[in-house]
């Protein structure tokens, strides 16, 4: 008996080794590194010269960062607020419409196209929109106004957090709308009925019976995006740099230039974990708020979400 | 309040048939039931009705109006889900209301009509509830306070007492048919359970696989059922169906029903049977109208008690032929034991016969 | 009663005219709403629209008129197949075998370790079980950009910087949480019946994993690889960060450096690269998009 129960503790233990392996390696140890890290002036020679909290009093004497600060504030809540979460619920609303009026295959169509952009690589998203927003002639959007004969805009200079917020938010959009459309299409079709039979009119039944039963869902897509939006800045990367001048420059992104480059290649490896130990700290708060109102909204709901 | 009629009506989807060829006239300010198995087409002709299908075939009036492709919100209809589908983020009150509301009809007119109608209902200490805190029972009247307040010409019910436990079928059952007889609006109810049918409606349309099968009053569809189908799902305990043959033994006309049994037929039905070319058909007998005697009589024969179930008011007697069962109802003071021989005699003007291929009835003088 | 009957009743009964003229009203109000909704639906999508469908045009055409209108089929752009952009980039070939080695490594490593470490989570008694699976939670909360800088580090003391072994293993290494996570649901959903009338019918554990827990996750791992070699292909952060050697570079840094170096001067170029580089993707996409619609959509991207 003993034997095999030792066998069986040592077939889970094999299986369990890679992944154990792979994510101390390449998760835990790198998260521990953080920490430690940002206590030090690392730089690119990679020496561990602890310096103590001095990293941290920098970034409140950081006059980059303030500016930072805010256009993290300005480009989390505007991508979130007007895209995400809007743009993504007025998309499901729409799609589901489609679907409900002409057919499937027209609404599949439209939720595919808004999907694409999140299954392309950057690289190549970016070049579609640095393409779009090309300050020469040979743009999109230059080219459509040479036709009406005026001059072209540098875009990307002159409305650097409106062309950020617009390309991310394409991206995010996709999200909310693959939720809400499932929301929304899980609705017991006897409610849309009882609605009709009522009297309510397509815009009516929206307003007074699928929202209000898409609550959780909506909120849940708020929450979880603010903390990836926090944590993004690839696009940004690609597609302005963090330019001009900052303006653009989220805190991820000033953190990742502190150590990677950017403008100068600074490899200020201190300064930048413990800026992105901020980060850690605002996501473990907000991950444990999710777990604890929506885990526990998710086992609470199970028998009241739809009555019947 | 308003009288329907449906004209050759179909519904497919797909290549599915769910109502084939359908044609009624639903009389103004009666109740109708639609009764049939699951997946006839009752519900279907329910939807139509309230307008959220629309028929593949056919025409459907209202009084002279015809309402096909006529949106729900337009044709005035009250409809009670067997789900009831209450709004659940909405109080009793709301849910109520929300008819009126979407009319823009004014806040006070709008309160005094719900209070109207919760009071009659009797539900009016429900108001501020919500769905979720209320039972099955109060769920299911909130569900007609919203098909009645906007005082609908029509009242569709699905299934009204499908989900209620026994007890509050039998209360339920009455407040309905109050509440229709007050306000005397045209009533249709779609249900599987013949009781709910035959106690309920006026008139009662059976339907089978999408097709009507009889559309006659509760007391015609139980003994004058117009199909083997009819017979046998209307009327509880069942009818007894048994494959007889017409013919004679010991110079007397015999209904033979395998090898052990022969049931004297009655001089009428005798001669309604000569004239006929067929031999074959299938005899059906009600349990409560096999009277049970102590001694043999004219047109009685003899049984052995094979079972005795109590049913509360009424003894269900069990006697085998055989292969051939027969029940019989007889009142539950009766004394009765297994294996007492027993004569037993069917009313003859209760006798029913029925096709054995077309299973259709055939017309007896009697 | 009767007073509250004929109170309310002051609609008259039906008439064919009245509805009609009705029905016609609320018929062209849902006439407008269908237009309104395409409009939007249309007016919305036109970016990406656009955007794609230029990716496709100007990689074979000449020039663009109005930089929305192609000019002058050509497959000139495409040179750069067979020829380098510039004696600075490596051979094409070479990178694309990277990427490819990048994204096949990635879905490997996901699919061999996490379907057991999810079995093992999911439907196996052992001691520290709920601590992990509350590590893995804690653990998510780590963006990537916090790692990466340690990840440096890490890749650096382990040799591994500048190669793709290094990249891929970091990937999976990041992944591997959710991607447990995510098996484990599906290895949830396997009933507990049939794996015991497995054991009963003489099988060992892990003959009843092999055939019968297994082929029941099949769409799990189908839809995990899926994920994994999409993401392991258009992977751009770690690659650039990590690998400066051009050799290990793949088409990731390929089109970064065209951007750099060609932008102003040759857009087909420019987007016949980009084309090149999506094109597995955008094919994976147009075969499986009714499958993947109705998956959860994992990622953190913004």
């Amino acid at each position: 008996m003993k034997n095999v129960k030792r066998r069986g503790y040592g077939m889970i233990f094999l299986l369990l080794l890679p992944a154990f392996l792979i994510i101390l390696a390449f998760y835990v140890v790198p998260a521990i590194l953080t920490g430690t890290m940002s206590l030090t002036n690392m730089d690119h020679r990679l020496s561990w010269n602890f310096v103590g909290l001095q990293n941290y009093k920098q970034m409140l004497q950081d006059a980059i960062l303030s500016r930072v600060f805010w256009n993290t504030i300005v480009y989390v809540f505007g991508t979130l607020l007007c895209f995400n979460v809007t743009f993504g619920l007025l998309l499901a609303l729409a799609t589901s419409y489609v679907a409900e009026r002409q057919g499937e295959r027209t609404s599949m169509f439209f939720r595919a196209l808004w999907l694409l952009p999140r299954f392309t690589p950057p690289i190549v998203y970016g070049v579609i929109w640095l393409w779009i927003l090309d300050p020469t002639r040979n743009g999109l959007l230059n080219g459509i106004l040479s036709l009406f004969g005026k001059k072209p805009v540098s875009w990307i200079s002159q409305y650097p957090v409106q062309v950020i917020v617009l390309t991310n938010g394409i991206i995010g959009a996709s999200f909310g709308m693959i939720l809400f459309y499932s929301a929304i299409t899980s609705i017991s079709r006897e409610y849309n009925w009882a609605a009709a039979v009522d009297g309510a009119g397509w815009l009516q039944r929206i307003r007074y019976v699928t929202l209000p039963l898409i609550r959780w869902p909506l909120m849940f897509v708020t929450a979880y995006q603010t903390l990836s939006l926090l944590t993004s800045y690839e696009y940004i990367l690609i597609i302005t740099g963090g330019g001009p001048f900052y303006r653009t420059t989220v805190w991820s992104l000033y953190a990742y230039n502190e150590a990677f480059g950017g403008y100068y290649a600074s490899y200020r490896f201190g300064y930048a974990t413990a800026l992105t130990l901020v980060l850690v700290l605002i996501s473990m708060v907000a991950s444990i708020i999710y777990w604890r109102v929506f885990r526990f909204r998710e086992m609470m709901s199970e028998p009241k979400i739809e009555v019947v | 309040m308003a009288a329907v009629i449906l004209k050759d009506i179909t519904k497919a989807f797909g290549s599915v048939i769910a109502v084939n060829n359908v044609s009624l006239e639903i009389p103004d300010g009666k109740v109708t039931a639609l009764l049939g198995p699951s997946g006839c087409g009752k519900t279907t002709m329910l939807l139509m009705l309230a307008g959220i299908y629309q028929p593949t075939k056919g025409e459907i009036y209202f009084d002279d109006a015809m309402v096909n492709g006529i949106p729900p919100k337009l044709r005035n209809v009250g409809l009670v889900f067997q789900s009831y589908a209450l709004y659940p983020h909405m109080s009793v009150f709301d849910n109520i209301a929300f008819p009126l509301k979407l009319k823009k009809v004014p806040k006070d007119e709008i309160r005094k009509r719900v209070h109207e109608i919760a009071r009659i209902v009797q539900i009016d200490d429900l108001l501020q509830r919500k769905p979720g805190q209320i039972s099955g029972g109060q769920q299911q009247r909130v569900a007609l306070c919203r098909a009645l307040v906007k005082n609908p010409d029509l009242l569709l019910l699905d299934e009204p007492l499908s989900n209620l436990d026994a007890r509050l079928r039998i209360e339920t059952r009455a407040e309905i048919k109050r509440i229709q007889q007050e306000l005397g609006i045209t009533t249709i109810l779609v249900t599987h359970d013949q009781v709910e049918a035959v106690t309920m409606a006026d008139q009662v349309a059976v339907m089978r696989s999408g097709v009507i099968q009889q559309y006659s009053t509760p007391e015609d569809l139980l003994h004058k059922p117009a199909n083997m189908f009819v017979a046998s799902f209307i009327g509880d305990p069942p009818m007894n169906l048994v494959p007889t043959e017409f013919t004679s033994q010991a110079g007397k006309p015999v209904f033979r029903c395998g090898a052990e049994l022969s049931i004297p037929v009655p001089p009428q039905i005798a001669a309604a049977l000569e004239k006929r070319p067929n031999r074959e058909y299938v005899l059906g007998m009600r349990p409560e109208h096999l009277e049970l005697l102590g001694e043999e009589k004219e047109l009685s024969f003899s049984g052995t008690v094979a079972m005795v179930e109590l049913l509360g008011r009424d003894k269900l007697v069990d006697f085998r032929f055989g292969d051939v069962s027969l029940r019989a109802l007889v009142p539950a003071e009766l004394d009765i034991h297994v294996g007492e021989k027993k004569w037993i005699r069917p009313q003859p003007h209760r006798i029913h016969l029925f096709g054995k291929e077309d299973r259709q009835a055939v017309p007896l003088a009697g | 009663m009767a007073q509250v009957k004929t109170e309310l009743q002051q609609v008259p009964r039906f008439s064919t005219e009245r509805l009609r003229v009705e029905a016609k009203r609320e018929k062209r109000k849902e006439r407008t709403l269908t237009f309104f909704i395409y409009a939007f639906l249309i007016v919305a999508s036109l970016p990406i629209i656009l955007g794609y469908g230029w990716l496709l045009l100007n990689s074979f055409s000449d020039t663009l008129a109005y930089g929305v209108l192609p000019k002058g089929w050509t497959i000139k752009n495409f040179r750069f197949l067979w020829e380098l952009p510039s004696r600075y980039y490596p051979d094409l070939w070479r990178t694309a075998w990277n990427t490819l080695v990048l994204a096949v490594g990635m879905t490997v490593i996901m699919i061999l370790v996490a379907t057991p470490a999810a079995y093992v989570i999911s439907r196996m008694k052992f001691p520290g079980r709920s601590m992990m699976l509350a590590m893995t939670l804690i653990l998510h909360s780590f963006p990537g950009v916090t790692l990466l800088i340690s990840l440096y580090y890490v890749l650096r003391s382990l040799n591994l910087l500048n190669s793709i072994t290094g990249v891929f293993l970091v990937k999976a290494g990041l992944m591997l949480p959710l991607g447990i996570w995510i098996m484990k649901g599906f290895f949830d959903n396997v009933s507990w019946d049939v794996e015991m009338s497995g054991l009963v019918d003489g099988a060992s554990r892990l003959q009843t994993l092999y055939k019968i827990v297994l082929p029941q996750v099949k769409p799990g791992i189908a839809a995990m690889a899926i994920f994994s070699f999409i993401n392991g292909w258009s992977e751009y952060i770690y690659v650039i960060t990590f690998i400066q050697k051009k050799e290990s570079w793949t088409l990731s840094s390929y089109v970064n450096s065209i951007i750099g170096d060609f932008q102003f001067i040759d857009y087909g170029l420019l987007s016949a690269t980009a084309l090149f580089y999506i094109l597995p993707v955008l094919l994976f996409f147009i075969f499986t998009q009714k499958y993947l619609m109705t998956v959860t959509v994992g990622g953190t991207k913004g």
